[in-house]
């Protein structure tokens, strides 16, 4: 089976050469009332912004601007505002006549707006999909969403229309493949989309469908600096942009001249992340005293649903992922953190979270499992009572008068990890079991180690596997339409694993307590603040 | 055969190569084309897809190296032959499409090069003079001169040794020439590095049949006058043959680690990047071959392998090159095309 064959990789040229990109702004004045009341309401917050009484406040309303706009779906749909959501944020208002009082007038007008805005729970983005999908095609009409999260809720709303045989809900990713479609229609600005959505289109035709006090504009800019193209760009290259009808390049950058101030821009709707503000904010506040004992470096991650995890990155930790870009054999593979890049998907224990080695290398270890645990625990208690009643360098220089080779604060601390099985050299472990007292068990201790680190090993290969078997018999279209699937791994010990696709990853590296690490948690509270 | 007489089976139908595979085709053909003794040539392309641009490039860089080189070489063989021809032997000459009678008189250094003096005589025209160059000199040939016809050995008790030479498809042997087709067989020639995701090349280049009509034949769509064959059969990827077959090109994972080794051991005439992350990856180890860098837009990795070869581009580009024989892009595909210093 060919991935692309000739005859669709020609109908992926021929959308190419043909593409034509149509912007639809669409008008509704009480939703525009709506977002400019809350940007108002926020810019007269100004510092009262980072106020714990505001902050949830605002972030809820921003939150449903986004997801109205990212997604047609009724201004009233309880997904995005569900009624108890409603309640609380009158209870806020009717607080913050008392607390904030000179703040009571505008934001009771911001509710209103948005109680006109649920009570009417229409959608223009909604209505014009629903004429489109009743012209005669030949096909679906195919929608895609920017945020994968909202596709099954969208999905749900096109049910109880009765459109959902008639329209595809897709995400970006699906539009790397193969697949052509007669016509997609983007919701929400074409600068919320990956820049190949419209240069390396799956449709000649696209409509970019977004409300009408957004500024956008999609400009098919070169990628070459020596490219003929790029000479063409150097002036005022705006193609194939379109508002209903096609403006010639004069118009265009006229009218840009001409914006109206009442837009807004794109940036300003969406969800701002921080990531290294969030890891470093996370790392300080698990700081905990005698923290040396069971840290690692890590790295904060951003998922697909909204959750981020922090992962080993430690030099040489790695951690498994699913990269659909690689050939069949290599797409389910552990790999550095440091190379785990968005659109990868990391793997995740769903229940519990932490490493998903450790319960299949206890199902190989079977009876033996609990003993060589307790050996484990007890030696690496030894060492870490040691270090707590004196310090990791003293220590280190302890273990070296033993006949440790290699024994310094760093090694010390990974010792004593539960991550760590055992030390490389021999030497280095002997010198351990003398100075906690276990010497003469050395033998003992040294072998189940090395039953333990023969268990995980044996652990990763087989859960790689497993997955690798469930990979290739998935639907794929799913997980890159959804940008998350559960691996049921039950039969080895690892319960239900969840791949989840990485967004974004933070720069910087912290230290993390080991049991935060592989452990999804909800990023939402820090998405809204922008 | 040309490149531009190819054909690829859909539905039990022979359809003709759509533009933008034959625009691969050629652009492999023309990268192998330039020279490469002080600087060698750089051409990126932003595709929409990945598929098939690499194959049917390394086919077009084959092609070219067989069927281009050979010529090259035999032009300048039977040049040197005419040379030593007593004055007086009679000849034909290939001129403009007919083939005129006449004699070889020697050779001149008069126009700054080596040329055969060649006098025709026609119907329209009776003694003309040509000047002919070394490069035109297949269009001369002595007429006096019989063929040897070598005999079939027959009887011989000799045991026969060889090595086993992977078959050639008819269409493999209707493109590259039934002349080119011995030492294609028998002789490994690194003409064609591929950096890229080896399950997609390997199915491009062997499971599409490709096909050339029948030179003679009054043909349809439907018929069956075609030569037959696949990509790989031109291409001859090392990795995907059996040990010991004779190859012209290699093909390499971009997330195979044996690269840099690969890097040291091979050197060849073209190295195409099909994709962002060998190009990301690997490109240093590549730098004394041509480089053709496929990008594919939909890839996670595209912006920074743009980022890449913009800065080669301002880094190492020498000079402007010209444009105007590259093969146009078609629409849509951007371009961008320099020369750096070999080093």
């Amino acid at each position: 089976m060919i991935d692309t064959s000739l005859p669709a990789a020609t109908a992926i040229y021929s959308c190419r050469s043909a593409v034509q990109v149509e912007h639809h702004r669409l008008p509704h004045p009480a939703f525009k009332e709506f977002s400019f009341r809350l940007r108002t309401f926020e810019r007269e917050l100004g510092e009262e912004v980072e106020n714990e009484y505001w902050k949830p406040f605002l972030r809820s309303l921003k939150r449903y601007r986004f997801e109205v706009t990212a997604a047609p779906l009724g201004f009233g749909n309880p997904i995005v505002m569900p009624a108890d959501l409603l309640g609380w944020l009158h209870a806020q208002l009717e607080q913050c006549t008392m607390l904030y009082p000179k703040f009571a007038a505008s934001s009771r007008k911001l509710l209103q707006s948005l109680d006109q805005l649920v009570e009417g729970n229409d959608n223009p983005l909604l209505d014009h999909i629903s004429r489109l999908s009743g012209s005669a095609r030949r096909q679906k009409l195919t929608v895609l969403l920017k945020e994968s999260r909202l596709i099954t809720t969208f999905e749900d709303t096109l049910s109880s229309r009765h459109l959902i045989n008639l329209i595809e809900v897709v995400g970006e990713g699906q539009l790397r493949g193969s697949e052509c479609f007669d016509e997609i229609v983007c919701i929400g600005p074409s600068r919320w989309f990956a820049s190949y959505i419209f240069s390396a289109p799956r449709a000649p035709r696209i409509q970019v469908l977004h409300f009408d006090w957004i500024k956008d504009q999609w400009r098919d800019s070169a990628v070459f600096i020596g490219s003929a193209k790029s000479q063409k760009d150097s002036g005022s290259d705006w193609q194939r942009i379109a508002d209903e009808a096609r403006y010639d390049t004069e118009e265009i950058v006229k009218k840009a001249a001409e914006e109206p101030s009442d837009q807004l821009e794109v940036e300003e709707l969406l969800p701002i992340l921080d990531l290294d503000q969030i890891s470093n904010r996370l790392a300080q506040s698990s700081s905990v005293s005698n923290s040396e004992q069971d840290e690692a470096e890590a790295r904060l991650f951003q998922l697909e649903d909204g959750s981020g995890v922090f992962l080993d990155a430690d030099e040489g930790s790695s951690w498994l992922v699913i990269d659909l870009g690689k050939e069949e054999e290599a797409r389910v593979k552990r790999i550095n953190v440091s190379s785990i890049e968005p659109g990868m998907f990391v793997l995740l224990r769903e229940v519990g979270g932490g490493d998903y080695i450790v319960p299949v290398a206890d199902t190989i270890l079977g009876q033996q499992a609990s003993n060589a645990r307790g050996l484990q625990r007890h030696w690496k208690s030894k060492l870490r009572d040691a270090v707590q009643s004196s310090s990791s360098y003293t220590v280190s220089m302890q273990l070296k008068s033993h006949g440790s080779v290699r024994a310094n604060e760093g090694n010390v601390r990974n010792w004593m990890s539960a991550r760590n099985i055992r030390t490389d050299d021999e030497r280095d472990f002997t010198a351990i079991m003398r100075f906690v007292g276990l010497g003469e068990e050395t033998a003992k201790y040294w072998k189940n180690a090395a039953l333990i680190d023969r268990a995980h090993r044996q652990a990763g290969g087989h859960i790689r596997k497993l997955l690798l078997r469930q990979v290739l018999k998935a639907d794929l279209r799913d997980l890159e339409r959804l940008g998350r699937m559960r691996f049921e791994l039950s039969e080895s010990g690892g319960g239900q694993m969840i791949a989840l696709r990485v967004v974004a990853c933070s720069p910087t590296i912290n230290r993390m307590p080991l049991a935060h690490i592989g452990r999804l948690f909800e990023l939402e509270g820090d998405v809204w603040r922008g | 055969m040309s490149l531009s007489d190819i054909y690829f089976g859909v539905d039990g139908e022979w359809e003709i190569l759509p533009e933008w595979a034959s625009y691969f085709l050629f652009l492999g053909f023309f990268i192998a084309s330039q020279p490469k003794t002080e600087t060698r040539s750089i051409i990126g392309v932003a595709l929409p897809t990945r598929a098939y641009a690499a194959a049917l490039a390394a086919t077009g860089v084959v092609y070219n190296r067989t069927v281009m080189t050979k010529s090259r070489v035999e032009a300048d063989d039977h040049f040197q032959a005419l040379c030593e021809l007593p004055s007086g032997t009679s000849i034909t000459y290939l001129h403009g499409k007919r083939n005129l009678g006449g004699v070889l008189l020697g050779s001149t250094d008069k126009f700054g090069e080596k040329r055969l003096v060649v006098k025709t005589s026609s119907a329209k025209s009776d003694n003309e003079t040509h000047y002919v160059r070394a490069s035109d000199a297949l269009k001369v040939q002595p007429t006096t001169s019989e063929t040897q016809v070598g005999k079939p050995v027959r009887g011989s008790t000799k045991r026969q040794t060889g090595k086993l030479v992977a078959p050639v498809s008819e269409f493999a042997r209707a493109l590259l020439g039934a002349e080119s087709i011995a030492d294609f067989t028998l002789t490994s020639r690194l003409e064609c590095c591929t950096i890229g995701r080896l399950s997609a090349l390997r199915q491009e280049a062997g499971e599409t049949v490709f096909a050339t009509p029948l030179p003679s034949a009054t043909w349809t769509p439907a018929n069956n006058d075609f030569q037959r064959g696949t990509l790989q059969d031109v291409m001859r990827v090392r990795k995907f043959m059996g040990e010991g077959k004779a190859y012209r090109t290699d093909a390499i994972a971009a997330q195979s680690e044996n690269v840099v080794t690969l890097a040291r051991d091979a050197a060849p005439h073209v190295t195409i990047f099909d994709g962002s992350a060998g190009f990301t990856k690997w490109r240093d180890y590549w730098r004394s071959s041509h480089w053709l860098v496929l990008l594919d837009s939909t890839e996670t990795g595209f912006d920074e392998a743009t980022r890449s070869l913009n800065t080669e581009y301002i880094t190492n580009r020498i000079g402007d090159v010209s444009t105007a024989n590259v093969p146009a892009p078609p629409a849509g595909v951007e371009l961008v095309f320099y020369r750096e210093r070999l080093r």
